[in-house]
């Protein structure tokens, strides 16, 4: 099953083109890795799929629709770039921030059962946190904070997860364990992933595919080329121009 | 106690009871949403909501209450506008909001009504004032608690909320408005000047205890149920100002507990040595 | 993003510049000189005196000694507190036109002085119409010793810091003589040529007050209460005049509410001795007054300050005379 889909996807803001024709297809159970430049549009990419932005030209399909009238955006996961730190003393407990995903799910005026505080408590398992439900989310570190916007993506049961530089800031050790983490969800459960990274020779040990944007255009190429690339070319840096070998 | 037998104390008790639960209530998520100074802004732009309401000769609660949610749609507006610059739309409706009061308290001709907002009427409630205090403070925390964890999202992350499928907008302008009837409300008993102060301070010690957002509401209560209640003993006893002793008691409070923690952590980093 | 922006800014201000304008140029009442329907009798081509008072009563009595040689105005307009007041730039300016101020004094206009010396108007002949009477001390409660919280000190700031003093003279009849005579004379300073008119009304109106004084002595010679509740302390020198007790809910001025001790005292106070009437005022709010009234089985009457007349009052035609007699007719009622 096609999870995600565009077809000569262009996006400009306003007069400066930032996406040209991009056209791609994400299956279910991949993990993909979407890889480029700072600047190349990732971040854009990533909204534009997410329905938050609507495309200049060109077709975007989200589980088969179109994503301008998609509204089950539950079953599609994100997990922000450094989503919590500017909410690192925000008076919440790890439950309250995890649970807070189900509210449409409760429903208006409706309040949590047991159900879903045992929803709760499964996202939890998945990502290692279960001991943590009743702490405060400031009294964590920034990988187990991660780990639990992770679990709040996770608990809702969506059929994909995207995810936008989830272990910038992390410590190696940490950014090791969460990709390995986003392995075993793949693996194990059948997750789908579009992973944003700068990581790029550690996302090539983990993805089956890899995006790579590159002067506002895509190109899908596998982990085994983007490494030669990277290991031919010694002026490339991390995530640097070029990277794609395209051009 | 010789105080409870005046009904005039009574009352002062019931209503500041009252408000000491849905005030902080709505005072969290105001807070959490950094819009502290929503709670200045609405009661000085109540005060020409009072002006307007002596001038129509209509009631000046109704005035002020119109007045506060007008200026909290404008506030929100302002903000979607400049997500960033929320603290400047709270202070362009606040001048807004001072100088219509100003330039309508030229034509009111009863000035102590319009002090009586200013500090607060906590001793002179009549029959009817309760009432509408009583319903007031029965609405807004059934409105809190059924939106509770709609709230709750949209001041941890309103982008992630409106991701998830909660509806953004409506919940947005229903919290706008119970903002409003509140902060009417309670400018009227504890005063305009007054009334953020009452917002902030008991959720601001709710802060620090609490270990989770509902232990934080839960805790915000309690802390305003003690500042209002004990404020207006001493102000009963001492013969001051009830309004002001409130707001006074909590933020010796808030001092206390802010320097009571940080000598217990650093009494705690002295014993490990 | 940025178009919007501007056009949005631009709505804003344009209608926050039309609203001013509209408030700018309004003919609403203004808070300034030259009140609706209180200026004196208008005559048409003689050269009149122009004076200025400061509030009602001094307006009052100088339009009772200037008679038809005077065109008087007064500053406060109807239905405002003069406690509170602040003059206005065209206030100024009526000042700068004037060639007679008269005002009260003894603290009651705080802003007096300010204005004076920013005036430059050299020829302005100025009485402060309280010149001469003995004043009396103002405590924050009347009742009380000095036990007064601090707190209460400092909100009835304005005049307690100030000169310590009770304002309101004009409330004894016999002050009220002395005021008056005050004025004939800055009148007479100004406009010697009409000497013997301001003198022979002069003599008539302190006939009034004789009047006056002596029917307050007779009717409230033989009521058995003394003691009077009142909104806020007005009447020291009517009390003193006449063997009353007055406690005031609110001190010197009606700033704000009596705090809860304050509050259950006056509750206090009232059942105790039997105090059937609170009494209220015109130009302040009555909900203190009427919370005391329910809370004991009292009534709440209005008992004027005469520090500026209501609507009614002035579509009624009262006067100072007018009114206290109002005025003996609530005490005698509430006294019996």
């Amino acid at each position: 099953m096609l999870i995600l889909e565009t077809k000569d996807l262009s996006f400009s803001y306003g007069e400066v083109p930032v996406l040209t024709q991009i056209s791609f297809r994400l299956h279910q159970g991949s993990f993909a890795a979407l890889i480029g430049a700072n600047g190349a549009g990732k971040s854009t990419l990533i909204k534009l799929l997410l329905g938050e932005l609507p495309p200049t030209s060109g077709t975007i399909r989200v589980l088969g629709r179109d994503a301008g009238s998609f509204r089950g955006w539950r079953k599609i996961g994100y997990v922000p770039q450094e989503g919590l730190a500017r909410h690192a003393d925000f008076p919440a407990s790890v439950r309250e921030i995890v649970q807070a995903n189900l509210c449409a799910e409760i429903g208006l005026c409706r309040f949590p059962g047991q159900k879903h505080r045992e929803q709760v408590q499964r996202a939890l398992e998945l990502v290692g946190m279960e001991e943590y439900g009743r702490r405060l989310i400031g009294a964590l570190s920034g990988g187990q904070r991660q780990r639990v916007l992770l679990a709040r993506a996770l608990v809702s049961m969506p059929d994909v997860l995207i995810l936008d530089e989830p272990t910038s800031g992390m410590d190696q050790e940490s950014a090791e364990d969460f990709y390995r983490l986003l392995s075993r969800l793949n693996g194990n459960r059948g997750l789908t992933i579009l992973m944003v990274s700068h990581d790029v020779e550690r996302i090539c040990g983990y993805a089956s595919q890899v995006y790579c944007l590159e002067h506002r255009k895509m190109t899908v190429l596998t982990p085994e080329q983007v490494l030669r690339e990277e290991g031919r070319s010694s002026r490339i840096s991390k995530g640097g121009e070029g990277i794609c070998g395209c051009i | 106690m010789a105080v409870f037998e005046y009904a005039f104390m009574r009352r002062a008790f019931l209503v500041g009871i009252l408000l000491a639960v849905i005030v902080p209530c709505v005072g969290v998520v105001i807070v959490l949403k950094r819009l502290s100074m929503i709670g200045d802004a609405l009661s000085h732009t109540s005060l020409a909501g009072v002006a307007g309401g002596l001038l129509l000769e209509i009631s000046p609660v109704l005035g002020a209450a119109a007045a506060c949610v007008g200026a909290a749609f404008c506030i929100e507006a302002i903000r979607k506008k400049l997500p960033r610059y929320a603290e400047m739309a709270i202070a362009i409706v606040m001048s807004a909001g001072i100088g219509l009061a100003g330039v309508l308290s030229g034509f009111v001709h009863s000035a102590a009504s319009f002090h009586s907002f200013l500090f607060g009427s906590i001793v002179a409630i009549s029959h009817s004032e309760l009432i509408g205090v009583v319903l007031v403070s029965i609405l807004v925390l059934s409105v809190f608690l059924l939106f509770y964890k709609e709230l709750f999202y949209l001041a941890l992350d309103e982008r992630a909320a409106q991701r998830s499928g909660i509806p953004v907008g409506a919940v947005n302008s229903i919290f706008t408005i119970l903002t409003a009837v509140t902060i009417s409300i309670a400018a009227r008993t504890v005063g305009a000047l007054l009334v953020s102060s009452m917002m902030v301070i008991p959720v601001a010690c709710g802060m620090q205890i609490g270990k989770s957002y509902r232990q934080t509401v839960l805790w915000s209560v309690i802390f305003a149920e003690l500042f209002t209640v004990s404020g207006l003993l001493i102000a009963y006893y001492g013969q001051l100002k009830p309004g002001s002793t409130i707001v006074l008691v909590g933020v010796i409070c808030l001092l206390l507990i802010l320097t009571g923690k940080t000598l217990y952590v650093r009494l705690r980093w002295t014993n490990r040595i | 993003m940025n178009k919007k922006w501007i056009s949005f800014l631009s709505s804003v201000f344009s209608m926050l510049l039309t609203f001013s304008l509209l408030t700018g140029c309004g003919t609403k009442p203004s808070p300034s000189a030259g009140s609706y329907g209180q200026t004196g009798s208008d005559s048409d081509s003689e050269k009149k005196l122009s004076v200025v008072a400061s509030f009602y009563p001094m307006y009052d009595f100088t339009q009772k000694i200037g008679g038809d040689r005077v065109k008087v105005t007064n500053l406060i307009p109807s239905g405002m507190e003069p406690h509170d007041w602040e003059p206005t730039a065209s206030d100024l300016a009526a000042l700068e036109q004037a060639d007679v101020f008269v005002y009260s004094g003894a603290g009651m206009e705080q802003w007096v002085e300010d204005v004076l010396n920013s005036l430059e108007h050299q020829d302005l002949v100025t009485v402060e119409a309280s010149e001469g009477i003995t004043l009396r001390e103002g405590h924050s409660h009347g009742d009380e010793d000095a036990s007064e919280s601090h707190e209460e000190e400092h909100e009835t700031h304005h005049d307690l810091d100030e000169t310590g003093y009770d304002p309101h003279v004009w409330m004894a009849p016999g002050n009220a003589k002395q005021q008056m005579e005050n004025i004939k004379n800055a009148l007479v300073k100004a406009d010697p040529d009409n000497k013997e008119y301001y003198a022979s009304n002069y003599s008539r109106w302190s006939g009034e007050c004789d009047k006056l004084d002596q029917e307050y002595r007779d009717r409230l010679g033989e009521v058995s209460g003394k003691d009077i509740v009142v909104s806020h302390e007005a009447f020291g020198y009517l009390c003193e005049a006449y063997g009353l007790n007055q406690l005031g809910i609110q001190g010197i001025e009606p700033d704000s509410e009596p705090n809860p001790g304050r509050m259950a005292e006056i509750q206090d106070f009232v059942a105790e001795r039997g105090v059937k009437v609170i009494f209220s005022e015109e130009l302040v709010s009555p909900k203190v007054a009427q919370a005391i009234a329910d809370a004991t089985g009292a009534e709440v009457r209005v008992l004027s300050p005469l520090e500026g007349l209501s609507d009614e009052q002035q579509a009624a035609g009262d006067d100072y005379f007018s009114v206290m007699r109002q005025n003996l007719d609530a005490l005698k009622e509430a006294l019996q």
